[in-house]
């Protein structure tokens, strides 16, 4: 019978559910799926994290490689973030160059980069004006089961703490660069950006961590980045139901408490793969 | 705090294409749009939405291709409209927005959207609400700049831009750059909720001016 | 490129760092092995795939990481060719751009276009294709990590995504590589350090339908006598009839799993 009405009348169905403030998977509204982090496991890449939320699953990889610097900023480096969304993921996805959705999440993750300054450009730069990195971020999602700009956000994040570039010398005589692939060092992540999502339904009830099926039935989405100085970085909310100010706030309260719990599970992954 | 609530010289012209069903121009200083609709016309079977229909926005930049960038503004515009057409009325119908950048001299989100807007009231369809954009700069001091140019964005910490709904005041978009504190942003909000007032009051007006014409 | 105005772009050109390094002192060779690296496969962990699986061989500093999915069948897109009489099975097969060591590696590559189509002819034989008239199923495989392998995992992956997603088949596709390094001697399931060692003599990838004992694929490049070709190719069904329990009991768990828990509520 449930299942037969839930393909029948869906937003009803989750209607009874909302009423009594519990959704179908048994969360409440304000809870996020469980969050497990999984750090450094591709060894081809330079920085690697993946990221599940619930069964939606996020892989990023970085490869660092040598480019010249820009001309109209020689002392800066470049990250190229690109989201992908391979049918793989999910069936709603058509293979070949990447459709809307894959874009917006492309330039979402490049507005966060951009507006917390997790890592300086500046800070990639090896040589003025001769030799920089640049930082690939190629971030794949295995899983599509909705919230994937949180699962970005969330794997971009780890796979930056996950890099170790190796120690670059330029050589004064052929004026070439020398690679030392023994001697690594991290990057210096200067800011801890974390997403937070929510499903408005209904105009009104805000639902956090929205799964593929709630986000199809939501009236709008908003999507909350904070740093760690409780500063808002990115605030995207594309049309949909309009929201007062006052619903803005509790939202937002909500994505500090968030960040608390990323940040700490991100610390305790990094811990656990410390080589002691 | 706010050292003024002005916003730049606008201008709005609309019905001046022939060909769509509707049409605009919206000048926000140097900044200026041109929008074209069509709609609600015939919509490819593959688009084809049962209880609603399709809504379409194409943002052609001054020069080059649209890149990512334009996609995720094209994205943002769409399910602006989406959120006050009503869309039910006209079920397997496509409406399709044109948006041409002429000139960006900054605020130009804004700018889009209410082209957009303008060019939607003139096609004639059915809309639960008007909207409005309104871009804010923060700046280094914590000032608000309303409507800014291309040398105060440039010059600005943190750039939001927010669609706002004539009924309820409401905020139906958010898009930011930079970073700002929770309590720059219900400030940014509260001004940009009196510049729409303005807005609305222009809309109107321009409106009015129109129909008395004829 | 065309696509590239729906990415974010980088600099005009980059290098790897690698070129750069100082030389390292070359790693021996690996002495013949007759016998796979041990091998991990699960099935049905993705939640939007109709079938999906997941294989990692190797293990200790990297393995080759290889994901696979699997939809369909469903209405043929078109309605010409031999698609009329029997499903058109699409293959697509990927590196992701970090999956390999060295540069960062572009999308759409002819290698890559060429190894779907390989993949594709492979599976052809072991899908009871005539069962799904004027269908199409689909299949994809992206490899996270490239340690050496890579479409021999591919092809014993998309093989148990297939069966995951409940295709008929006659059998499930098990691959398996070689290569001869130097020497003449032959490597089974050669890991990436051997498989790029620019003097190895060759390498030959087989698919193999275990239960039938067919091969449904063979794909070999180098210069082989007949007697070293022959030998390789025994050696690989070797390997893949070890392999063969081990895909057996991932989808023998796979289908508990599913059964111990109910698609959608009471029904």
């Amino acid at each position: 019978m449930a299942a037969g009405f839930k393909t029948v009348e869906p937003l009803e169905y989750y209607r009874r559910f909302l009423k009594e403030n519990c959704r179908p998977d048994g969360r409440e509204l304000g809870e996020f799926r469980p969050t497990t982090v999984n750090i450094g496991s591709i060894t081809t890449a330079d920085g690697s994290s993946l990221v599940k939320l619930g069964s939606t699953t996020v892989l990023c990889g970085i490869k660092a490689e040598f480019s010249a610097p820009p001309t109209d900023a020689p002392n800066k480096g470049y990250i190229v973030p690109n989201v992908d969304l391979p049918s793989l993921c999910s069936s709603r996805f058509r293979p070949g160059p990447p459709g809307e959705e894959a874009q917006v999440a492309s330039q979402f993750i490049a507005d966060v980069i951009e507006n917390s300054q997790i890592v300086l450009k500046e800070d990639l730069c090896i040589a003025n004006g001769k030799l920089a990195w640049v930082l690939y971020c190629d971030i794949i999602c295995l899983d599509y089961d909705g919230n994937i700009l949180d699962a970005c956000t969330c794997a971009l994040l780890g796979a930056l703490k996950n890099v170790r570039l190796p120690s670059v010398k330029i050589n004064e005589e052929t004026g070439l660069a020398e690679v030392c692939m023994k001697e690594k060092s991290p990057l210096k992540i200067r800011k801890n950006p974390v997403a937070t999502s929510f499903a408005i339904f209904d105009d009104t009830l805000s639902l956090v961590d929205p799964t593929a099926e709630e986000e199809t039935l939501a009236t709008g989405t908003i999507t909350i980045v904070m740093d760690e100085d409780d500063r808002l970085c990115v605030l995207r909310k594309p049309g949909g139901s309009a929201i007062s100010a006052e619903k803005l706030q509790t939202c937002i309260s909500r994505a500090i408490t968030r960040h608390k719990e990323v940040r700490k599970l991100l610390d305790e992954v990094i811990e656990s793969i410390q080589p002691k | 705090m706010e050292r003024d609530c002005c916003l730049r010289v606008f201008a709005c012209e609309q019905n001046l294409l022939s060909r769509p069903d509707g049409s605009a121009s919206f000048l926000q200083g140097d900044t200026s749009v041109l929008a074209g609709i069509y709609g609600p016309a015939e919509v490819k079977v593959s688009k084809e939405i049962f209880d609603k229909a399709t809504l379409e926005v194409i943002l052609k930049p001054k020069i080059g291709l649209p890149a990512v960038q334009e996609k995720n503004q094209e994205q943002i515009i769409r399910n602006t409209c989406e959120a006050v057409v009503l869309t039910t009325l006209h079920p397997r119908t496509s409406i399709t927005i044109v948006l041409q950048v002429v000139s960006d001299a900054g605020s130009l989100l804004a700018c889009c959207l209410n082209a957009a807007c303008m060019g939607l009231l003139d096609a004639g369809l059915p809309m639960k609400s008007l909207f409005c954009g309104v871009t804010c700069a923060l700046d280094f001091e914590g000032g608000i700049t309303l409507d800014p140019t291309d040398k105060q964005e440039k010059e600005s910490r943190a750039l939001l831009t927010f669609a706002i709904d004539s009924v309820e005041k409401k905020v139906l978009t958010i898009t930011s750059k930079g970073s700002y504190s929770i309590e720059e942003l219900q400030q940014c909000i509260a001004t940009s909720q009196k510049a729409a007032e303005k807005l609305f009051q222009f809309y109107r007006d321009s409106v009015s001016r129109k129909y008395s014409k004829s | 490129m065309p696509g590239d105005s729906r990415r974010i772009r980088g600099p005009e050109e980059s290098r790897c760092p690698l070129l750069y390094a100082l030389p390292e002192s070359p790693q021996a060779p690996e002495q013949a092995r007759t016998e796979p690296r041990p091998l991990y496969a699960r099935a049905g962990l993705l939640s939007q795939a109709k079938g999906s699986a997941y294989i990692e061989t190797g293990g200790g500093g990297g393995g080759t990481k290889v994901l696979s999915g699997a939809s369909g069948p469903r209405e043929a897109e078109r309605r010409d060719g031999p698609g009329l009489r029997g499903a058109r099975l699409v293959c697509e097969f990927r590196w992701a751009p970090f999956a390999r060591l060295g540069p960062r590696c572009g999308v759409g590559t002819a290698l890559e276009r060429e190894l779907s189509l390989a993949l594709q002819e492979s599976l052809e034989p072991a899908v009871r294709l005539e069962r799904y008239p004027r269908a199409q199923i689909h299949v994809w495989v992206l490899v996270l990590e490239d340690r050496g392998s890579a479409f021999a995992s591919a092809l014993s992956a998309a093989s148990l995504a297939l069966a995951d997603a409940g295709i008929e088949m006659y059998d499930v596709v098990v691959g398996c590589a070689l290569s001869r390094g130097p020497g003449g001697c032959l490597l089974l399931d050669p890991s990436d350090r051997d498989e790029g060692r620019p003097k190895s003599g060759g390498c030959l990838t087989l698919a193999l339908m275990p239960a039938l004992n067919q091969v449904c694929g063979l794909l070999c490049n180098g210069e082989w006598t007949e007697e070293s070709l022959s030998q390789a190719v025994r050696l690989c069904m070797e390997g893949c009839h070890r392999l063969y329990p081990v895909l057996q009991q991932c989808l023998v768990r796979a289908t508990k799993r599913k059964i111990s828990v109910p698609q959608s509520g009471p029904a």
